[in-house]
This record gives C-alpha cells, sequence and structure tokens, in this order.
C-alpha cells in the first residue's frame, strides 16, 4: 500500500498514478482517501522504488513545483 | 470557514502555480539551490579560518595556514557570480531545451564581456585582473541577469534556426559545436554594445548602474525585518495549504537572501560594521520549530495517535525535517494548528532571534551558510556563535509554550475520537 499525503489537486494526483505504467502496466489502483491521504494498492513489488517513481511522476505534472506532498508506504 | 478557505485555495494555489512554474523563475532557484555545494564548504573553511578562539585563530595566523584555509572561501564565495551565471544558463538552457553547457559557456562569456577588467603595471609586465568585487556578491544580480538574458537571446536564435547546419555523417559533438555559433555570436555582440553603451556612461560598466539602481535597492527592500517576517509568514501560510511554500516564495526571496548573506560576509572579511541580520543563514538559524512541537507532543499529548506521531517524527525533527509532523499530526489543512504554525510560532520565534540580534546580545551571523539539516544549539555552535546556540535552545521553550495549548486542544480531540472508535 502507498500513500500519498497531499491537500492540493487530489484528483489530478490520483490520475497521474493511476496512470503510471511500469513494463507496459499500471501499478498503482486508487483505494481510499482519508482527509489529505490518498491511499493506492500496489502490485509493484519494491515500495521503496514506487514511491520514487510516484515523487517523480506528480513533479513532472505542471503544478508539480508548487504542490506540497509526501509518498510513502505502508507496510505489507 | 470552509467557504473562506475554498477562496483562499483559489487565489493562492493559481499565483503559486505560476511562480513555481516559471521557467526563469525556476532556474534562478534551481541554480542556487545547486549553489549550495560551493556555499557551504566556503562557508565551512572561513569558520575554520574565523573561528572565534583566539589561540585557535593566532595558531593559524602565526603559521600562515590562515591564508591557505582561505583560498576556499575566496574561490567559492568570492568567486559566487561566475557559478551563479553559469548555473543559470545552464538550467534555463536545459528548460528551453538547448544545449545546456553552450548556454552556460555563451552567459560566461556575456558575463565577463561587462565584467570591467584594471591593467596595473608597466610595460613590458602589464597585469590585466578583473576586480573580485564584480565576482563576488556584488556582482550576482548582474550574473543573473546576464544568463537570463544571453539564454534567451540564443534560445531565440536557435529557434529561429538560424544556425550553421553540417551534413549527415558529423558526430552530434561537433554539429552541437558548431549549432552554437551563430547564437554565442548574436549574444555576445549584444553584451559587446551593452559594455560599450555603459563604458560611455558615468557609471562606467553595467555592475556599477545594476548595484546602484537595482541591487542596492532590492537588497534594502527584501533586507527589511518586515519584508522577511511577510515572507516566512507567507511560506507558512502556503504550506498550511499543502503548497510548497519554500519553493514558491524562495524562487524570488532566495537570490536576495543569499546575496545579502554573501553581502554581509564580504562585509566582515573586510572588517566592516553590520548592518542587516537577515538573510538565508537567519531563516536557517532559527528553523521551523519543528522539534520543539514534536517535543511538546512528547511530553503532554496522550492519545495514541500523537503519541505514535512523535515516535516517528522525532528522529527526522532532530535534523529539522518536518514532513512526518506536517502529513503525520497533520498541520496542513488542520485549523486548530493554523493560528500557531502560521501565525504564532514564525512570528513570535523570528522577532525573538531578531531582538537578539538588534540588541547586541547575540552576534551577528557572519552569512556563513550552514545546511538547514543542522540539529538547532548544535548549529549555533558550528557558526562559532555561543550566544546564538543559547538563543536556539531558548527558542525551544518559547515554542513549546507557543504550541502547547493547541496541542492540548488537538489531543483531546483526538482522545475523543479514539474512544467513539
Amino acid at each position: 500500500m502507498i500513500i500519498v499525503n497531499c491537500a492540493q489537486k487530489q484528483s489530478e494526483v490520483i490520475k497521474i498514478v493511476e496512470d503510471i505504467k511500469i513494463e507496459e502496466e499500471n501499478k498503482f489502483k486508487f483505494s481510499k482517501k482519508e482527509g489529505i491521504r490518498l491511499f493506492f494498492e500496489s502490485t509493484y513489488e519494491d515500495d521503496e522504488k514506487a514511491c520514487i517513481l510516484i515523487k517523480k511522476a506528480i513533479k513532472a505534472a505542471p503544478f508539480g513545483c508548487a504542490l506540497y506532498f509526501n509518498v510513502v508506504s505502508m507496510q505489507r | 470557514m470552509e467557504g473562506f478557505m475554498n477562496k483562499l485555495e483559489k487565489i493562492l494555489l493559481p499565483i503559486s502555480e505560476k511562480i513555481s512554474g516559471n521557467k526563469y523563475l525556476q532556474a534562478v532557484s534551481a541554480a542556487f539551490l545547486a549553489l549550495f555545494p560551493v556555499t557551504i564548504v566556503g562557508s565551512i573553511f572561513y569558520l575554520i579560518a574565523n573561528f572565534p578562539i583566539a589561540a585557535w585563530t593566532d595558531f593559524l595566523g602565526k603559521t600562515g595556514i590562515q591564508p591557505v584555509v582561505l583560498i576556499v572561501y575566496n574561490i567559492s564565495l568570492g568567486l559566487m557570480a561566475i557559478y551563479t551565471v553559469f548555473l543559470i544558463a545552464y538550467r534555463l538552457g536545459e528548460y528551453n531545451k538547448i544545449d545546456p553547457l553552450a548556454s552556460g559557456i555563451i552567459a560566461l562569456m556575456c558575463f565577463f564581456i561587462v565584467t570591467p577588467f584594471q591593467v596595473s603595471g608597466k610595460a613590458p609586465a602589464l597585469v590585466t585582473t578583473y576586480d573580485f568585487k564584480w565576482l563576488g556578491a556584488a556582482g550576482l544580480f548582474v550574473a543573473i541577469i546576464a544568463a537570463l538574458l544571453s539564454t534567451a537571446i540564443i534560445t531565440f536564435v536557435i529557434n529561429k534556426k538560424w544556425t550553421i547546419k553540417l551534413p549527415e555523417g558529423v558526430p552530434p559533438y561537433v554539429e552541437k559545436s558548431f549549432a552554437s555559433i551563430i547564437p554565442a555570436f548574436i549574444s555576445v555582440t549584444v553584451f559587446v554594445i551593452i559594455a560599450g553603451i555603459f563604458k560611455a556612461t558615468s557609471f562606467g560598466n553595467v555592475h556599477q548602474f545594476i548595484f546602484n539602481f537595482l541591487q542596492k535597492p532590492l537588497l534594502a527592500l527584501g533586507g527589511s525585518f518586515g519584508a522577511y517576517l511577510v515572507a516566512t509568514i507567507l511560506i507558512q501560510l502556503l504550506w498550511w495549504f499543502g503548497i510548497h511554500g519554500f519553493n514558491v516564495v524562495g524562487s524570488v526571496m532566495i537570490p536576495i537572501w543569499l546575496a545579502l548573506d554573501m553581502q554581509r560576509l564580504a562585509a566582515i572579511q573586510a572588517g566592516q560594521p553590520v548592518t542587516n541580520f537577515m538573510g538565508m543563514s537567519f531563516l536557517t538559524a532559527v528553523g521551523q520549530g519543528t522539534f520543539a512541537i514534536l517535543l511538546t507532543i512528547i511530553l503532554f499529548a496522550k492519545s495514541n495517535q500523537l503519541k505514535e506521531i512523535s515516535k516517528i517524527g522525532m528522529p527526522a525533527a532532530v535534523f529539522n525535517i518536518g514532513e512526518p509532523l506536517v502529513f503525520g499530526l497533520p498541520t496542513v489543512l488542520n485549523p486548530i494548528m493554523f493560528i500557531p504554525t502560521v501565525i504564532l510560532i514564525p512570528l513570535i520565534t523570528n522577532i525573538f532571534f531578531y531582538i537578539g540580534f538588534v540588541s547586541g546580545i547575540v552576534p551577528p551571523l557572519t552569512g556563513a551558510q550552514v545546511p538547514m539539516q543542522m540539529p538547532i544549539v548544535l548549529y549555533g555552535l558550528v557558526q562559532g556563535n555561543w550566544m546564538l546556540a543559547l538563543w536556539q535552545l531558548l527558542s525551544i521553550p518559547l515554542t513549546m509554550a507557543l504550541i502547547y495549548p493547541f496541542v492540548k486542544l488537538y489531543d483531546k480531540q483526538i482522545i475523543k475520537n479514539e474512544k467513539v472508535d
């Protein structure tokens, strides 16, 4: 499970994360929202790498530089 | 409250996106961040050479080690404008999708064209030198303008396809070099004209003009305590909204704050009195109060949630990293935390430090850069400023007193929810 903490642009962030493709496959699926926390189911084995990939993808968005967010993994 | 927040969000987010998305501001801000190894290493050597223990500085002076140690200061902070012009042009070149290396080199040429040099000695042993003054803090704004203008010119020329085209089969690095010749020629010509025009004026050179009419007024305005307070509170306000306050406000303020620090460092090195206390080092010395807030939670919170957050967040907080607290507590969009984190703590702690400096109780910051992640108190000791270390220590109970009622209020609320669950 991956959590993206962000208060703004939540629907855009969900779309960005769900659209990430690793080896031609979408690995992250939005599961629930709790306030500023967005939870994603992950089928990618390496949580640490997944967090880096998600962070990079959000940063690359036009609003990425302005958004204050962090990405953390929950232990499986 | 929600309506007010929505209104503010509609104003703040688009402005923040515009500022942090502006490629010129981004290039300047990214270049100054990339400069940190230069400024921090230079500062460390400056602090080693000037550590305020008489026996130490006497030893360095008598053995002749001090001037050797200061070489690092002279070639880093003393030549800051040179690093700046290259890095800004490099970054802007990347954003403009042109050869960044060529952008950096051409900008460097343009900067040197408008920088006056002096000739000394007698023929045939004439010595031509650049005045170090314009290569350091005083030349920073010309460095910024030269980098942005020269890169804008070469981008324009390249986009117009006014470049030398070589036949297919020529190695890419040769093609790249030739492609930069016409843009470089045009850019350099523009700067030669600028240098010629300013040479004919009473200023003598563009540096003196920019320094008098842009750098000095801008530093005076941006370097006032009032402007500093507005900027720091704005950073906190944006963070509270979930917008990266430092990225947004820093895009505009980092060049000003760093220039102020470098100016102060140069003034102290030259034995001149310090008249301005603001700058990047003031911001990092005051900090965010993360450690003190988490200490309050550890000592006084009773809810499981806050206890858990304090355990996770404390190791990072020692190094002034606030993310676990900001997103764990959370302080973002938390109405209870608005007053203490956006207004009370930044306002009171900054005033507390400002009083320390203005009253003369705390010796002024030299302007030497110490990483933001340096734990407080240790930060002051590394600066060789014992009173600053003491002031930082005193700021912990001060911040704790400010946050305490809000932590208790929030803690009660969470305990109520935990009981229901």
